[in-house]
């Protein structure tokens, strides 16, 4: 799946459920991160093959290297958001559907703009 | 009034109108609001100079901290200092429960304000435990600050003796090269009240419950308004002052009236009749002011009129009875001399010339002689007539004197004055007087000299009498005029007060109207002022509260007097909720932080750091996130130093990649207490071009462009925080530092501003890192290059030297 289909699957999923109770909170954020990431995979297919590879975080430290700072800095904040919101913790709540709705639309963002930095760096 | 406030309330007047005369009192308590109490008030002239300049303008200059000393307070035994950068940036202060945190933030707000909000609330025991029992010595807290305008660093210091009381300290101010001044001259007293750049744990729970008319007095005092309540209050006084005279003249008018009643002039009736319900201004004045001369009252005039009676004096009437008497005797004289004989020979003479001028010569018709009567007789007897006249001239004066002395006698015999007559019906017994008159003025029965002068002489016998009748008319007159003098007196006092006050009542309606006028338009200025305070508050909220389900609809200063508050609308899941009783302790602090953080970090105020304890505490996770994005945003101007006795804020700062210098606080034994700074900005970049060289699975290619780059912004973080350091402490203008560094937008461009404190000596650069030594230069020139793709070297050992050259960096003064 590309990195928009899994965006809008996790949006179809916020849609039906309306209200993001437990199990299904975080299979939005796992769905919106994996858009993410794999947006950011894209990129370094294109940009720097191999890059994949490493850890996200050193990913997310080379991303403003190669994509605008704005785009990077958004993508790594959100990362970490749907990340957090990926584990449930004991001691957490799980994401409102209000944060989860914003995050969605960060990583589209975010999706949109890598895709746009590296048609302009072509 | 501040000339912006002015030009508002010039702006609404234009708009609503609500007539000339409102518009005037309006006009005058916002300019010389003293002139509307003091009567004699002149608005206009003073117009230009009542105009005080813009509050920014006489704002003190701005403020960072460069560090924080505290002795022998609370939980800090020996000397602590805590070293910050001076200039925006984000510094977390992160300690256990009981490490001696707070007591810094406690101890700095001391310093500042001499007292704490922590501790105001708190019980006697709290307040003299505050100091530190490890430490027997003085207690100082002090802060070196940097000024802006003012070279060097200026130290506050506040030194309590052993034994001594929290409320009794020293506080002293030194700046470099410059005598010791007071606290005071620095001129911080308003402004740390007004904006509050401190936040304490027990203030945060406590912001939106027992101090939310505290709270509204403080954003009332931020939003420059004071003008306006001491506007409304002139108005509001000038009117109290009105109503206030009006009732003071009521009184003095009942004491006039009593007097009146109280009083026996004929004038007092008129003027009873003229002071009633509604009195009659001109016709009390009419009566006062009249001439009492022109009186007709019966008793005044007849006194007066008795006071008047012309009672002959004893000394006139005796000089005319003596030279009556001797003109008398004189003429009486007269005759018996050869004058009187002469007169008569004369006489007879004059008789026979005429005789003979009728008949002619002949005969003497007396003695028969032949032609007695002839010419030759004739001649003899004209000279014989001029010789004998010439003799009775003597007799004839002595006749006239008696004659003019007999009318001089006359005239003190004074006609019987009428008033006498009456003199009864005013109380005064004047019948001898009367009696004794009637016989003296209808003079003697026998009318010869001689008679006359024995009347003169009889005076004696009754004018005492009417000269007793006189004195007390006289006496009378005068109680009467002397009883009327005090009520007059009464009367014209209470009539300028009437009349003035007449005057004034019509300023009442105007100035009631002016005074509400003034009150809705500082609503509605308020209003309008406070809404972008309101909006970033909002704002802040919508950070903070991440997953609560609470928002804030509006956030506004209701009411006034003493049910002002600080209004906040809430909304839960988008319908209208019970206002704060529905937020949770958590969202209530987070609310009580979107309230702080706007008005301590307006552009106006002098401080330009924030000091904020423990705000996580009963936050959950995601709105520490939100908490750490608060701080980012607001450390990109401001000196934001957080305490936090827990990893929550510092790990999200660090997973946020939130620019921070995070610093921890550990107690030793004997309250020994150390600071260890165990990340910083700079720090920041050199851990993340580690991790990256360090990623093993990372292709090289990749690490030869992100490490350099990572080490470059270390290196420029470096070198902002060193020129940031220098400038400010120098006292340079706080916006010409950000400019000098924003222009700064190479890294030649940094160095040179970093090591020679110009801008466009970026040239001397290279040579001067080649005099430390060439890896340093090889380093600046690695990151320099290296980040457009051309570094070749190892980037684990870039990293190594890159923080080899900050530390270098580092001690360029």
């Amino acid at each position: 799946m590309t990195a928009s289909q899994l965006l809008a699957a996790a949006r179809l999923l916020l849609d039906r459920a309306g209200v993001a109770v437990g199990w299904r909170a975080v299979a939005v954020a796992a769905l919106a991160r994996q858009a993410l990431e794999t947006a950011i995979d894209d990129l370094w297919g294109r940009e720097a093959a191999g890059t994949e590879q490493a850890s996200r975080h050193t990913q997310l430290l080379c991303l403003p290297s190669y994509a605008d700072e704005a785009i990077a800095e958004l993508a790594a904040s959100t990362w970490v958001s749907l990340s957090g919101a990926c584990h449930v913790r004991a001691y957490d709540l799980a994401p409102s559907a209000d944060e989860l709705s914003r995050w969605l639309s960060d990583t589209g963002t975010v999706i949109a703009g890598l895709a746009l930095t590296t048609e302009s760096c072509r | 009034m501040n000339s912006a406030l002015l030009g508002e309330i010039e702006k609404r007047l234009d708009v609503t109108t609500p007539g000339p005369k409102v518009v005037d009192c309006v006009l005058t308590a916002c300019l010389v609001p003293e002139d509307l109490t003091s009567p004699g008030r002149e608005s206009a002239t003073k117009v230009g100079s009542a105009v005080s300049a813009p509050t920014a303008d006489i704002s003190p200059p701005r403020v960072f901290i460069e560090s924080i000393t505290v002795e022998g307070f609370r939980g800090i035994g020996p000397a602590l200092t805590l070293n910050l950068t001076p200039g925006p940036g984000l510094t977390l202060v992160v300690g256990r429960n009981g490490s001696g945190k707070s007591s810094l933030s406690d101890a700095f707000e001391v310093l500042l304000t001499g007292s704490s909000a922590r501790w105001a609330a708190k019980n006697k025991v709290w307040q003299e435990g505050w100091r530190n029992l490890h430490h027997p010595y003085p207690t100082r807290v002090e802060a070196r600050l940097a000024v802006e305008g003012q070279p060097g660093f200026t130290t506050v210091a506040r030194r309590w003796a052993s034994g001594a009381d929290l409320g009794t300290s020293a506080v002293t101010v030194a700046r470099a090269g410059q005598a010791p001044a007071t606290f005071d001259s620095l001129g911080w007293h308003e402004a740390l009240a007004a904006y509050r750049p401190f936040l304490s744990y027990s203030e945060l729970g406590g912001l939106l419950e027992v101090g939310a008319t505290k709270l509204f007095d403080a954003l009332n005092a931020i939003l420059g308004l004071d003008d306006l309540s001491v506007a409304t209050k002139a108005l509001a006084d000038a009117r109290l002052e009105i109503e206030h005279r009006a009732k003071l003249t009521a009184s003095e008018l009942q004491r006039f009236r009593q007097m009146l009643e109280a009083s026996q002039d004929d004038r007092a009736g008129r003027l009873l009749r003229l002071t009633g319900r509604v009195p009659d201004l001109d016709g009390v004045a009419a009566v006062l002011t009249a001439d009492t001369g022109a009186s007709t009252e019966g008793q005044v005039d007849l006194l007066r009129r008795l006071a008047a009676i012309e009672v002959p004096s004893p000394r006139e009437v005796a000089a005319a009875a003596e030279a009556l008497t001797s003109a008398a005797r004189a003429a009486d004289a007269a005759i018996a001399t050869d004058a009187g004989r002469a007169r008569e020979v004369a006489q007879l003479l004059d008789e026979a010339v005429a005789f003979h001028q009728h008949y002619g010569d002949g005969d003497c018709p007396v003695c028969g002689r032949s032609q007695g009567l002839s010419a030759e007789w004739r001649a003899h007897a004209d000279a014989e007539r001029a010789l004998l006249r010439a003799e009775a001239r003597v007799a004839d004066e002595a006749h006239g004197r008696l004659t003019a002395a007999i009318a001089n006698a006359r005239t003190c015999l004074r006609p019987l004055p009428v008033a006498l007559a009456a003199a009864n019906s005013v109380g005064i017994t004047a019948e001898p007087a009367l009696a004794g008159w009637q016989v003296w003025a209808a003079g003697p029965v026998n009318e010869t000299p001689d008679a006359l002068a024995t009347h003169l002489n009889s005076l004696t016998s009754w004018h005492h009498e009417a000269l007793s009748v006189q004195a007390q008319a006289a006496g009378r007159l005068g109680d009467i005029v002397e009883a009327w003098r005090p009520i007059s007196q009464a009367g014209l006092l209470w009539l300028e007060r009437a009349r003035a006050d007449r005057d004034a009542a019509a300023r009442i309606k105007d100035l009631k109207a002016a005074e509400m006028w003034l009150k809705k338009a500082g609503e509605a200025i308020r209003a309008e002022r406070f809404a972008p305070l309101a909006a970033r508050a909002t704002e802040i909220w919508k950070a903070l509260r991440q997953r609560s389900s609470v928002d804030i609809g509006g956030i506004t200063l209701a009411g006034s007097a003493n049910a002002r508050k600080v209004k906040v609308d809430v909304l839960v899941d988008g319908s209208e909720g019970a206002a704060l009783a529905v937020m949770s302790q958590g969202e209530l602090h987070a609310l009580a932080l979107a309230l702080f953080f706007p008005r301590a970090t307006l552009a106006e105020s002098p401080f330009r750091f924030v000091v904020i304890d423990d705000p996580v505490q009963a936050m959950d996770p995601a709105k520490v996130e939100g908490l750490a994005r608060v701080l980012e945003h607001t450390a990109a101007g401001h000196q934001v130093v957080v305490l936090t006795h827990d990893d929550r804020l510092p790990e999200a700062v660090r997973r946020l990649r939130v620019a921070a210098t995070i610093v921890e606080v550990d107690r030793g034994p004997g309250s020994q207490v150390l600071i260890t700074k165990v990340l910083d900005p700079v720090d920041r970049h050199l851990r993340d071009a580690r991790d990256v060289a360090r990623d093993k699975q990372l292709p090289d290619a990749v690490k030869a462009t992100v490490v350099p780059t990572l080490c470059r912004q270390a290196l420029e973080a470096t070198c902002v925080e060193i020129v940031r350091r220098r400038r400010l402490v120098r006292g340079d203008r706080h916006q010409d530092v950000e400019d000098a560094i924003g222009a700064a937008n190479k890294l030649s461009k940094s160095f040179a501003l970093a090591l020679f404190d110009d801008v466009d000596s970026g040239g001397g650069v290279f040579p001067k890192l080649k005099e430390w030594g060439w890896q340093m230069a090889d380093t600046y020139q690695a990151c320099n290059k290296g980040a457009h793709g051309f570094y070749v070297g190892d980037p684990l050992a870039l990293e190594e030297e890159t923080r080899a050259l900050v530390k270098k960096l580092r001690m360029v003064p």
